[in-house]
């Protein structure tokens, strides 16, 4: 299954992303719209930076997600299809005890509706939004073998060459 | 192979999926004492103003562990650990005859309310809220009642309060300590809800207890405090807490304490016998202390662990949350964690920081973080969260905790340091 992953050395931290995934999330889809529209569209991706470092930050989809484990609802589950961790907002009660047990505090409150949001890896689209919209690909969507490989091979590279 | 669960919960529930995932075709039998299938018990205060259809409050189909022989109104009463054999009876107290055999069993029989002891207690017109039944039995008491006063501010007594507000009811929430929702808030914390409390029109009158409970031809009609004051009501809700239910394992002599003892792979005294849940006695994760534990989140963690175990996994348990709860509470959210009570110094240093209604505390122990209070503004609060529950020396991050963002690329960013100080040493 193909996971989003991060080259935190190439992220500028433009939040591109952020804005791609709050979009792709609203009902328009359309910078234009969206930003009027009530519910609040939301992103689920948070770039960060501290001493100059960059990163965007997003769910995991773990295996054994915490989220999923301490849900006293039954509205977050693994979508075996999609495999990602989703939320089921008929089931959802706003009681946040997923937010309490993320260890990458990526789960948000959409305050309108009173519900958890969290990346659901764009269904419907081949390429989430969030890894579609990065200019400078430090966002990739990728197979986790596929791409551990490459980072070594790149690592074995720079190794050689210095 | 042949698993038997007692208790259709959060451990029993998570104990099932567990043994599913790594024994496929194995048996699983789940008892359940009560006659209703099995439910999010932290959603049943929605029963009693109708909040919620039924059927949402009911377990999720697709978190429900395939080929479970579910059966309800089934009461396990007794336990031969030796002979592997199981005694239940039914709803109507008649023995259930094949008794059950298991090969491994769980204990997850949970708890129950505690009740005080109140002259007037006994009776109609006082009610608790553990079981669906409970819910709907304050629901019914509910209509056509006008004042309703909860004993106790936890988290039960707050819940039945904003639930019975809801139906119109004027409600009165009394308790002993001196602030609501004592083991979940602080002093100030408890000062902000306060406001959100007394802004959804529920009275709460501190530092008091009943007295009395009094009635006329056996309805109740009001209730006496401590100081001699007197309360209309027509129902009472009692919310003082829960104890473990302790009579299946204490019927075959199996190791007892504050609750059923385990070992740290959650087995009983008696081989093949394993436990999990608001029923066991463990250890604060955060301090070493002795507990019992009435927190879903723990009883889940120690049914996947005690699932794990039954089906010949090697997942051990390390222990439980005094204090892990999450909770909206007159519109505002609050988020508690770990060790928030004690007070500054010898090594304990407190941080707190209140922004209108938004608050938060952090507790660090020497060099480690140790409780969380966050009120209002949760946003990242699992990274605070995992940082307690793995003991992470945070000397390197506490600017960063302190700061009003952080996140976990802090937490990564001071990992590669320290990963840059281990390559520099060489």
């Amino acid at each position: 299954m193909k996971r989003i992953f991060v080259r935190t050395e190439i992220c500028t931290a433009c939040k591109t992303c952020e804005l791609a995934c709050a979009i792709e999330h609203s009902q328009a889809k359309s910078i234009h719209a969206s930003p009027y529209e009530r519910p609040h569209p939301m992103r689920r991706v948070f770039v960060e930076a501290t001493d100059g470092r960059k990163i965007p930050i997003l769910c995991r989809h773990c295996e054994d997600a915490p989220c999923v484990a301490a849900c006293i609802s039954g509205a977050l589950f693994r979508d075996v299809v999609a495999d990602a961790v989703v939320c089921d907002w008929t089931r959802c009660i706003g009681c946040w005890t997923c937010i309490m047990v993320c260890p990458y505090g990526v789960i948000g409150r959409q305050l309108e509706l009173g519900k958890a949001v969290k990346c659901d890896l764009c269904p419907g689209r081949e390429i989430p939004a969030c890894v579609d919209s990065c200019p400078t690909k430090a966002l990739i969507y990728q197979e986790a073998e596929d791409f551990s490989k490459e980072r070594r091979q790149a690592f074995a590279a720079s190794v050689a060459g210095g | 192979m042949r698993h038997v669960i007692v208790g259709a919960s959060a451990a029993g529930m998570a104990a099932a999926e567990a043994i599913r995932k790594r024994q496929p075709s194995a048996e699983i039998v789940m008892l359940s004492a009560e006659a209703h299938p099995p439910y999010y018990r932290p959603l049943i205060p929605y029963l009693i103003y109708q909040g919620k259809p039924d059927d949402e409050i009911l377990r999720e189909p697709r978190l429900t562990p395939r080929d479970l022989h579910l059966r309800l109104d089934t009461r396990a009463v007794r336990l031969d650990p030796q002979a592997h054999i199981i005694f239940c009876v039914d709803g109507q107290g008649h023995e259930i005859d094949p008794p059950i055999y298991y090969d491994r069993l769980l204990i997850a029989t949970g708890a129950s309310p505690i009740l005080p002891h109140i002259p007037g207690l006994e009776g109609g017109g006082v009610f608790t809220l553990r079981t669906w039944q409970d819910a709907l039995e304050i629901a019914s008491a509910a209509q056509g009642a006008s004042n309703a006063v909860v004993l106790g501010a936890g988290r039960i007594g707050m819940k039945s309060a904003f639930a019975l507000r809801h139906l119109g009811l004027s409600v009165t929430v009394v308790e002993l300590l001196e602030r609501i929702v004592p083991q979940q808030l602080d002093a100030q914390s408890a000062a902000i809800f306060a406001e959100a409390v007394e802004n959804a029109g529920i009275r709460t009158i501190l530092g008091h207890t009943l007295a009395q409970v009094n009635r006329r031809n056996g309805k109740v009609i009001s209730v006496s405090l401590d100081d001699g004051s007197e309360l209309k009501a027509d129902l009472v809700v009692i919310g003082v807490g829960v104890q473990p239910n302790l009579e299946l394992p204490a019927s075959c002599g199996l190791r007892v304490g504050q609750g059923l003892q385990v070992d740290a792979y959650l087995c009983t005294s008696a081989p093949d016998v394993y436990a999990a849940g608001d029923v066991v006695e463990t250890s604060d994760i955060v301090t070493g202390t002795t507990i019992v534990s009435g927190i879903w989140t723990n009883a889940v963690d120690m049914g996947r662990v005690a699932g794990d175990q039954m089906a010949g996994g090697d997942v051990t348990y390390k222990g439980a949350f005094s204090l892990l709860n999450a909770m909206e509470l007159g519109g505002l959210p609050v988020i508690s964690v770990g060790d928030i009570h004690r007070s500054p110094g010898d090594d304990v240093e407190v941080f707190t920081e209140r922004r209108g209604s938004s608050y938060r505390k952090l507790v660090f122990l020497g060099n480690r973080l140790i409780g969380l209070v966050m009120v209002g503004n949760i946003a990242g609060a699992g990274v605070y969260q995992t940082l307690i529950r793995e003991k992470v020396d945070v000397s390197d991050l506490h600017r960063e905790l302190l700061g009003p963002r952080f996140h976990y690329g802090h937490y990564i960013h001071t990992e590669k340091k320290v990963v840059d100080r281990y390559v520099s040493a060489g």
